[in-house]
C-alpha cells in the first residue's frame, strides 16, 4: 500500500496516495477539513492508472489489459500495486511512477498539466537504467524518491517483494541530472536472507521501506515492514518452551474466542432485521465494535508471534522494523 | 551477509564510496502492541500527523487501512502510542479499497 502524504494538486492542503493490490492507485483529497474517502487517481482522459492486470470493480473479475502500454513497447506482465508522487521532469509540477508486482519494473506517468490541474499521461513507460528500462530484483513491493546524499537529486528507495523469502531493499541512485533522472546499480540497504529465518528477525516477503533520521543523529534510518514467512523444521521442545508454548497458545485462543464471541453478538443482534435493515446496523455496530474487534485480533497475532520460533507449519508474521544507520560510528 | 550488521553493499561506479551499514532490525513498539502486528504487510511512513511537530508511525496494509501512531514526546529514543485509525472528514475510517 505504501501511504504518501503529497499535496497532490498544490492547493495548500495534503493529500494521500496509496496503492492497492487491486492495480490501481487512490488519492484521498486533503482540505481544510480534513481528508476525504478515496477515490481512484486518474490520467489525463479520466481513467485509472492500470498496468496489465487490475481487478475490474464492476465485473468483479482480474481482467488483462494492453491499453497503457508504451507504444512500440511489449512490456511483460504488470500490476500496479504501488504509487508514488514526484517531480520526475523537474517542471514544477508532480508526475507518477507506478510499481510493477508482477515484473519488478517501475513505470512513469508524466504531468503534462499543471501543479494546480494534474493530467497524466496515458502509456506506462518504464524508467530506464543506463537506456534499458530498470528490473528491480525480486519484483516491486513499493518504491520512494528520498534524498539519499543530499546531491539535488532525488533517488529510489524500493522494496522488493522476493517471491522466494528474499525480499530486501534497495536504493538507487539518481546518476542522471535534474530533470532527467538516471540509475545505476542498487545499493543494498537490506540484503535478501541468504537462508530460512530461524525466528521473525526481519521482513524476508514484500518489504515496504521509509528512511526517516528516528535517533536524530543526523542520518537516515531504515524503517521497513512486511512479512517474515517461516517454516522451521520439528523438534523437541524443552520444559520450558513448553511452558511458553501452553501459556501464549492459552492467551491466543482466549482473544480467538472474545473475537468470535463480539462477532456472534453483532449477527445477533440483527438476525431478524430486513436484510437491508440488518445491513446497516451490522455495520454501525462493526464500527460501535472496531476498537474491541481490532484489540483481540492484535492480542491473538502478539502470542502468535512469541510463538514463532516454536511453531512447525509454514507461517507468516507481519510487522513493522526499524534498523538504525550506524555508518557514522 | 550476517542479519546482525547489514553492510550496505556497493556495487558498480559506488565502490569508491564509504562502507554504511545498518545495525539489527527490530520490531518497533506502538502502544503495548507490535506495529503492524494482525495485519497484512504492513508499510511504514513517517509524518506529523498531528501537527505537533514530531513525526508519527503512519501504517498502511495490504487491507487498505491507514492508522497513526503518535510518537510520544520525551528524549530517547523514539516512542510511539497505539495503533489508531486514520480518520477521513466524515469521521469514517480512511480505507482504501483493494479488490
Amino acid at each position: 500500500m505504501s501511504p504518501q502524504f503529497v499535496d497532490f494538486d498544490a492547493d495548500g492542503h495534503l493529500d494521500l496516495l496509496a496503492g492497492s493490490f487491486g492495480g490501481s492507485p487512490y488519492i484521498a483529497r486533503g482540505s481544510a477539513k480534513g481528508f476525504g474517502q478515496p477515490e481512484d487517481l486518474r490520467d489525463g482522459k479520466g481513467e485509472r492508472l492500470i498496468l496489465n492486470q487490475y481487478w475490474d470493480h464492476e465485473q468483479e473479475q482480474w481482467t488483462q489489459a494492453t491499453t497503457w502500454n508504451e507504444p512500440g513497447q511489449e512490456p511483460p506482465e504488470g500490476q500496479g500495486t504501488s504509487v508514488f508522487a514526484v517531480d520526475w521532469d523537474a517542471d514544477g509540477d508532480l508526475d507518477v511512477l507506478l510499481g510493477d508486482y508482477m515484473a519488478g519494473r517501475i513505470y512513469l506517468r508524466l504531468n503534462e498539466g499543471s501543479a494546480r490541474e494534474p493530467r497524466l499521461t496515458l502509456f506506462n513507460v518504464a524508467i530506464r537504467s543506463a537506456g534499458t528500462p530498470l528490473v528491480v530484483p525480486g519484483k516491486v513491493a513499493t518504491m520512494r524518491a528520498v534524498h539519499w546524499d543530499a546531491d539535488g537529486l532525488f533517488d529510489l528507495l524500493v522494496g522488493s517483494v522476493g517471491k522466494k523469502g528474499d525480499g530486501a531493499v534497495y536504493l538507487y541512485r539518481n546518476i542522471g541530472k535534474v530533470g532527467a533522472p538516471d540509475f545505476g546499480a542498487p545499493l543494498v540497504l537490506l540484503a535478501p536472507a541468504g537462508a530460512p529465518l530461524t525466528n521473525v528477525s526481519r521482513p524476508n516477503h514484500g518489504l515496504y521501506p521509509d528512511l526517516f533520521d528516528l535517533d536524530g543523529d543526523g542520518d537516515l534510518d531504515l524503517l521497513v515492514g512486511g512479512s517474515t514467512d517461516l517454516n522451521l523444521p520439528k523438534r523437541e521442545l524443552s520444559a520450558a518452551e513448553k511452558e511458553h508454548h501452553l501459556t501464549q497458545a492459552k492467551r491466543r485462543d482466549a482473544a480467538k474466542e472474545e473475537l468470535a464471541a463480539l462477532r456472534a453478538e453483532i449477527e445477533a443482534a440483527v438476525k431478524d432485521l430486513p436484510e437491508e435493515e440488518a445491513t446497516s446496523r451490522r455495520k454501525a455496530l462493526q464500527q460501535e465494535f472496531a476498537p474491541r474487534l481490532r484489540d483481540c485480533s492484535r492480542r491473538s497475532a502478539m502470542a502468535d508471534f512469541s510463538l514463532a520460533p516454536l511453531t512447525f507449519e509454514r507461517k507468516s508474521y507481519h510487522t513493522v522494523f526499524v534498523a538504525l544507520n550506524e555508518s557514522g560510528r | 551477509m550476517l542479519l546482525g550488521t547489514l553492510g550496505v553493499a556497493l556495487v558498480g561506479s559506488f565502490a569508491q564510496q564509504p562502507t554504511l551499514s545498518f545495525g539489527t532490525p527490530e520490531c518497533v513498539q506502538a502502544g503495548t502492541m507490535l506495529a503492524g502486528i494482525g495485519r497484512l504487510y504492513p508499510s511504514p511512513v513517517m509524518h506529523d500527523a498531528d501537527g505537533d511537530g514530531l513525526a508519527d508511525l503512519v501504517v498502511g496494509d495490504l487491507f487498505g487501512t491507514v492508522t497513526v501512531s503518535k510518537r510520544l514526546a520525551g528524549d530517547g529514543p523514539p516512542r510511539f502510542g497505539p495503533e489508531e485509525p486514520l480518520l477521513a472528514s466524515d469521521g469514517n475510517k480512511l480505507v482504501f479499497n483493494n479488490w
